[in-house]
């Protein structure tokens, strides 16, 4: 009964990917717990009993909270952000809610590249999978021209470099690229767009500014 | 009892901004922990900048200790003063430093972070896992 609920929840929300990457336990133990929705859902559901089964679960809440009450709780969060651009704070006060879901989506991109790559660091592969699987995630939701005003807000700040802006930018660009191609064959998602990513890394496609080999030996 | 724990901590968070950031990002690691897995050498921001990630690691808890040195100053001063950060914490323009590295798989990855408000301005400096 609760997996029906979800299941609706998140057709409702045009979010049937994140049903299909969530372990189905982890919403019977989001359930269990009668998670309040708001700021308070993602508090408390960290603060969820785990047992060896539901470890990874907290790695979930922020979807969880988002399939069970909408954007509520990522709206409520967007306003810690600490270092929003002010060209992002501008998106935020005009689509309040897509700009909650866009960032849903880093974090999602930050957990997948994270199944790759041991860490999240600058400037390195890891870096250039962040921005390759958001900017795919954000398209494959918003279609390409919102994605793009998204990700050009992100990167519109003066505290990074003019090479690393190059980086974040072109990665991006061939994020939306490589979206755009999967959703041809209805399958842009997570798991293609990191696979994508690898295949794109190997044939050199892709910037890297500093790769891992070369800065941690 | 865990009711009454929950509740503090929401409560907590909820009017409190900075704290909810501690309790959303990463687990964290106090400056009396970091001195004894690391050491305490005193900070320099030269060697800090040129140095490797033992280096760095060493003189973490001396820069926790003296926090109010950064705290208040542009995001921008800490690059001008500690090199181009190499970390991650939630986007790319808050600048985290690592100070250790993952050389087999289960080792933990740590980092020294520079929080800022919303004036760009550093709010708070802590030792994050980073991933975590």
């Amino acid at each position: 009964m609760r997996f029906v609920r979800l299941l609706i929840a998140a057709l409702l929300l045009g979010n049937t990917e994140l049903l299909s990457a969530m372990p189905l336990y982890c919403s019977d133990w989001f359930a269990a717990a009668r998670v309040r929705p708001g700021l308070m859902c993602m508090l408390d559901c960290m603060a969820i009993r785990t047992s060896l089964t539901t470890a990874i679960c907290p790695n979930w809440c922020a979807d969880l909270c988002e399939l069970n009450f909408g954007g509520v709780a990522f709206f409520e969060i967007s306003k810690l952000y600490p270092a929003l651009t002010m060209s992002e704070r501008a998106l935020v006060s005009e689509f309040p809610s897509e700009m909650t879901r866009a960032y849903a989506y880093s974090w999602k991109a930050e957990r997948l590249c994270l199944t790759i790559y041991k860490g999240s660091t600058a400037n390195d592969e890891s870096d250039a999978c962040r921005h390759f699987v958001w900017a795919g995630l954000l398209t494959s939701h918003f279609g390409p021209r919102f994605s793009v005003t998204v990700l050009d807000a992100h990167e519109d700040t003066l505290l990074q470099s003019v090479e690393e802006k190059a980086m974040d930018l072109a990665n991006n660009r061939a994020g939306v690229l490589a979206c755009e191609n999967l959703r041809l064959i209805s399958q842009c998602n997570g798991e293609n767009l990191l696979k994508t990513f690898l295949d794109s890394l190997v044939q050199k496609r892709l910037i890297v500014l500093s790769p891992r080999g070369k800065k941690f030996k | 009892m865990k009711n009454i724990i929950i509740f503090i901590l929401v409560m907590t968070a909820a009017s409190e901004p900075s704290f909810a950031q501690l309790v959303w990002f990463g687990k964290k690691m106090t400056v009396e922990k970091a001195e004894k897995r690391w050491g305490g050498e005193g900070f320099d921001a030269s060697r800090f900048k040129n140095g490797g990630l033992t280096e760095r690691s060493k003189m973490a808890s001396s820069l926790l200790r003296n926090k109010n040195r950064w705290i208040g100053r542009p995001i921008e001063d800490i690059r001008k003063e500690l090199g181009n950060h190499d970390g991650y914490y939630f986007t790319d323009t808050i600048p985290a430093y690592l100070i250790t590295w993952a050389e087999k798989s289960n080792d933990e990855i740590w980092q020294i972070v520079f929080l800022p408000d919303g004036n760009y301005l550093v709010k708070d400096v802590i030792i994050e896992q980073n991933g975590s």
